[in-house]
């Protein structure tokens, strides 16, 4: 029994992409079940999108790493990478953090703050 | 620890069986806890790849039954795969010439494939991330494969020559 490969290769796509519809998956059964070539054929197609992710995976940790390595060394941006424009700029956002914070506390304490208790009759 | 030089080797076969990335990396570190549990069973000398493949395998299966879903294929078919499964080709060698081969993918199919192969996303979602249709996502994946697959291959022959 001969392989349609071009049909063989649609199937091992959809495979691939997780996209196979029950018939779908039947049909990639019952091809690699027959002849040795469509097995074959399903190793080379596998196998190479095992690499790509392996490629992918690398490329990704690397980005990472220097992402973070930068981040490190450059404290004049922020950790998506944005730059903070200068040290004043950056003392600012601190200052408007730190009064934002402090308005906060304020907040905080004057709800939690008990009332004063009511005058005696 | 044999494990690590046969790490690559391990995963790639994992994601032949297992075309799902989140699932296919649990597996990996399911099958490397098992065999450290079993490491005294193994007995050197032997086939490391091939006892860490069988132990993997079972592990697909496993996880193929407790989903039920169309992602992996029956066990029986993942038995006859893998008695005619081939030596592991030189996947160091292809990963060396797929930074040159990238280049040459259509820049309206590269955004696909780096969100498929490096962020580990799945068609659909790279579909709502792109606004395309999942057709288009499956169509851009499978010309970059094919793409690149070929020409990884012709540059390990050119370089056989």
């Amino acid at each position: 029994m001969s392989v349609d490969a071009a049909r063989l290769e649609r199937l091992l796509d959809r495979y691939l992409d997780e996209a196979l519809t029950p018939e779908e998956k039947t049909e990639l059964e019952q091809t690699l079940r027959a002849p040795p070539q469509a097995r074959e054929m399903f190793w080379q197609h596998t196998r190479f999108h095992g690499v790509l992710r392996e490629f992918g995976a690398e490329f990704r940790g690397r980005e990472l790493a220097e992402e973070r390595r930068r981040w490190r060394w450059n404290p004049a941006t922020r950790r998506d990478g944005t730059p903070i424009r200068s040290l004043n700029g950056r003392m600012d956002e601190m200052l408007v953090f730190r009064r934002a914070l402090s308005a906060k506390e304020v907040r905080g304490l004057s709800q939690s703050r008990p009332q004063p208790a009511a005058p005696l009759p | 620890m044999l494990f690590v030089p046969h790490a690559s080797a391990l995963r790639g076969f994992v994601h032949a069986l297992m075309p799902d990335f989140a699932r296919a990396d649990d597996i990996v570190q399911e099958t490397f806890l098992t065999i450290t549990k079993k490491a005294a069973a193994f007995e050197p000398g032997t086939n490391f790849l091939g006892w860490a493949c069988t132990i993997a395998r079972f592990k697909v299966m496993e996880a193929g039954r407790k989903a039920r879903n169309s992602t992996t294929l029956s066990p029986d078919i993942i038995e006859s795969l893998c008695a005619c499964e081939p030596e592991s080709e030189a996947s160091d060698e292809r990963l060396r010439h797929l930074a040159e081969c990238l280049k040459k993918l259509a820049p309206q199919s590269r955004p696909a494939v780096e969100m498929r192969y490096q962020q580990a996303h799945k068609p659909a979602e790279i579909a709502v991330r792109l606004g395309w249709t999942a057709e288009s996502v499956y169509v851009a994946l499978s010309r970059a494969r094919a793409l690149l697959r070929e020409c990884a291959a012709r540059k390990l022959a050119q370089e056989a020559r």
